[in-house]
């Protein structure tokens, strides 16, 4: 039986310019194909999709590159995730996207996927969304009116960052890690590949001494969108990590703080409890990792 | 809207007309009788309609058939030549790799790319390059071994 997707205009832009040009022109509803792992789906389910134009960006090769330069990693944001899983500098760098690539969806997913596809998609359990929160990533778009450079918590996290019309993501910039820095990245499934998870963490930690420097945590999966764990960020800073019932009081208020969803794979009771669980399992493994 | 489109199928350079709202496993299966290219879940869950594109398998219900302009595609057809099984098949066969059949060419094509990129493969990386296959009958066990031989027997060159 034939798949039958809604009708919609196909274009395939050849360059990036084309591309833009394309964009700020097309007046009707669109939709930018990147990988196409999720937004093929979508299309499956016709009630919920809206636009009437595909614009195809997956030939733009010229956003398809991890570089190092002075100080941060810069990502294309057609960087397939199996690319980001065999990249040298990334495993040397941040090695945390070639984890989280190896956990992600399957080989064949991860060749058609791209890191820029999957947090614009804005999924609840977004992966690289939460790996962009930790690491304090800088989103850059691009459009024929010029170039906006967006934090990626106020394009994540707040939601009132959004994409404009005509603009694409092209880049993702990543600071380069303290090298005393901790991450780690923990995403709870009810099955372990190609599941939507109950919950994700990420964290980042750093130490001076014994105490907290600095540390982030982003939590996905339980609402809405990903998002920081600010308040709790601030009450660990400066706590001496040999206190380890001092750092458990503060990671305990965590269930208190969120407001999570119910759905097929969790109740928001559960979800709930377990934010306490694996945000201490996270964070003890970035403790593990920081040297 | 339909486009044309021009790509390679298994070796042959060919073209055709595709609604632009067609999955390349769709057009696979009616436009070139290509069957191996099975559907099974039709969400890139199941690996069932998996196929090699630019030389990195892929899930074929997740991508636009006029995505395929210009590319180069390989479905489990184009791995036989001339009505000889290619190695890997021969392995799959001999191990009783396959119970009632129908995730078998996906498991093949998967298996046919991983041994192109790594002809000695551990079982945990065989594990690893096959969890995007899903097996029903559960015969995971027979498919592992069968990959280990579809080794042996490629770095043989028999």
């Amino acid at each position: 039986m034939l798949t039958l997707l809604p009708k919609f205009e196909y274009y395939s832009p050849r360059t990036l310019e084309e591309a833009l040009e394309f964009l700020e022109k097309v007046k009707s509803s669109y939709r930018v194909l990147a990988g196409g792992t999720d937004l093929l789906l979508e299309m499956k389910h016709k009630l919920r999709y809206p636009a009437n134009t595909i614009v195809d960006i997956s030939k733009l090769n010229e956003l398809r590159y991890v570089k190092e330069k002075d100080g941060f990693i810069a990502i294309g944001s057609l960087t397939r995730i199996e690319d980001l899983k065999n990249s040298e500098i990334i495993r040397k760098r941040l090695p945390i996207l070639a984890e989280i690539a190896a956990e992600f969806g399957t080989w064949q997913i991860r060749n058609m996927a791209t890191i820029g596809g999957n947090v614009c998609n804005g999924s609840s359990s977004a992966d690289y969304s939460l790996a962009l929160l930790i690491l304090d990533a800088e989103l850059h778009f691009l459009s024929l009116k010029g170039e906006r450079r967006v934090k990626s918590e106020l394009f994540i996290n707040d939601g009132n960052e959004a994409i404009k019309p005509g603009e694409l993501l092209i880049e993702i910039t990543i600071p380069k890690l303290q090298s005393k820095a901790g991450t780690s990245f923990l995403k709870y499934e009810g099955r372990r590949v190609s599941s939507i998870p109950i919950l994700n963490v990420a964290c980042m930690l750093e130490l001076e001494d014994t105490f907290i420097k600095d540390v982030r945590i982003a939590l996905g999966g339980v609402e809405q969108l990903p998002r920081r764990l600010k308040p709790v960020e601030e009450k660990l800073k400066e706590l001496d990590v040999r206190d380890i019932d001092k750092v458990d009081r503060v990671l305990q208020t965590i269930p208190s703080l969120i407001n999570p969803r119910s759905g097929v794979v969790a109740s928001a009771e559960y979800r709930r409890a377990m934010s306490y669980v694996f945000v201490k399992r996270a964070l003890l493994q970035a403790l593990e990792r920081c040297s | 809207m339909e486009k044309r489109i021009e790509f390679t199928l298994n070796g042959k350079k060919t073209e055709c007309i595709v609604p632009c709202n067609m999955t390349l496993l769709d057009m696979l299966r009616t436009k070139f009788r290509m069957i191996s290219v099975k559907k099974g879940c039709d969400s890139g869950d199941c690996g069932s309609c998996t196929v090699i594109v630019n030389n990195e398998p892929i899930c074929s219900c997740l991508m636009l058939a006029v995505q395929a302009d210009g590319k180069n595609v390989l479905t489990l057809e184009g791995v036989t030549s001339g009505g000889k099984l290619h190695p890997v098949q021969r392995a799959f066969l001999e191990n009783h790799g396959m119970q009632c059949g129908i995730c078998t060419p996906g498991f093949i094509i998967t298996t046919y790319s991983l041994i192109n990129k790594n002809p000695t493969p551990t079982i945990e990386e065989i594990r690893e390059a096959l969890e995007g296959n899903l097996c029903r009958c559960t015969g995971y066990s027979q498919i592992i071994e069968s990959v280990m031989k579809a080794s042996k027997l490629t770095s043989m060159k028999v």
